[in-house]
């Protein structure tokens, strides 16, 4: 008896804390390279890294995956710190972000670099856009 | 020291070394790979929890009846499923910090141990005392879950503390009076560290939710 209340009090402490499990998506994009690393926290993936197909293919191959990464998370975190920001960049993650939509409702938060070197003015009415349109934030 | 205490303790320990190797090695194995996805999306892990469930009674009911083997390999069993559990420990706390309170509770069970092993008072005088405190803590902890209170949570981890400390000294001193009725050397190895074992694991998850640092 006394060792069936001891491993119910184990079960009981482990359950809670499961609880207080925060799962993030951590997502990081850079062209050429495409997504080169993603992971939902507390999980590791530990695909190849390597892609090299442009952002629209590599969406619609990992389309599954990053389904499976986001129903999951509480929190997404978009980090573009590597990437270089094209006209083009702006469809491609407009794409990416109407897949990520299509599977949550969560907060997705994009990490975007200080300085970049693309027009601030193209750039700001980029976020202005996806922050109406998809719901997401912007961190700098 | 009896020449078969001499003996069993050694064994006792090897015993709860082997099993906490498991546990941890398990819990981290599974938090690095892929598999917690699996674990996390499937009903999987209700599954390992009512088997560690079905095991502990089976230990506890018929370990004077079953073989030293058969309790070995189900105790090693017991802790690789614990192992599965644990994975979310390694997800939710600092690496650095599940190591230095294992320590921590290592130093403990070693204080504890040593005076459940030397005291001159009868241990089975609290018994009583500690089987309701843990039902307590049980009934109190269920509750919990629901309502989310941090200063009862705070309260039951400090509680739990002291009464599972109060059994590591119980546990040796069980052992070395031999109150367990298991004449078998080998059986009442694995049964000692069976019981050490949990008292370990309890402390360690107490004092890490008192402790420990969240990776978020």
């Amino acid at each position: 008896m006394k060792k069936l209340l001891f491993i119910i009090m184990v079960t009981i402490v482990v359950i809670t804390i499961s609880l207080k499990v925060n799962y993030k998506a951590h997502i990081s994009l850079s062209f050429g390279n495409n997504i080169k690393s993603n992971y939902c926290y507390p999980y590791q993936d530990t695909r190849p890294k390597d892609i090299t197909n442009d952002i629209l293919d590599n969406i619609k191959i990992n389309e599954h995956h990053i389904q499976n990464l986001l129903v999951k998370a509480d929190n997404i975190y978009i980090d573009l710190n590597d990437l270089v920001i094209t006209k083009n960049s702006f469809k491609d993650l407009n794409h990416l972000f109407d897949t990520m939509r299509k599977y949550t409702k969560e907060r997705i938060t994009i990490i975007l670099k200080e300085e970049n070197n693309y027009d601030d003015y193209l750039l700001n009415k980029w976020i202005f856009k996806i922050k109406n349109n998809y719901d997401i934030m912007v961190k700098r | 020291m009896s020449d078969e205490l001499r003996v069993v303790f050694p064994k006792i320990f090897m015993w709860l070394f082997v099993g906490l190797l498991i546990t941890f090695g398990m819990g981290f194995g599974l938090q690095e790979s892929s598999l917690m996805d699996t674990l996390f999306s499937g009903g999987l892990y209700l599954l390992v929890w009512l088997a560690e469930i079905v095991i502990a009674i089976v230990l506890a009911v018929r370990i004077r009846k079953m073989s030293s083997l058969t309790a070995t390999i189900l105790y090693l069993f017991y802790t690789a499923l614990t192992g599965v559990t644990f994975a979310t420990i390694f997800a939710y706390f600092e690496l650095g910090s599940i190591m230095i309170i294992f320590g921590v509770t290592a130093i403990i069970m070693l204080i504890f141990g040593c005076i459940g092993y030397f005291t001159k008072i009868d241990l089975t005088k609290i018994s009583t005392f500690l089987f309701m405190g843990i039902l307590a803590i049980i009934i109190m902890s269920v509750i919990n879950i629901f309502i989310g209170s941090e200063a009862l949570d705070l309260g039951l981890c400090i509680i739990g503390i002291i009464i599972f400390m109060a059994y590591i000294a119980f546990d040796i001193q069980a052992i070395k009076r031999k109150l367990y009725g298991i004449e078998n050397q080998d059986s009442l190895a694995i049964y000692g560290a069976f019981q050490l074992y949990l008292d370990f694991v309890n402390i360690f998850l107490d004092l890490l939710r008192l402790f420990g640092n969240s990776r978020d």
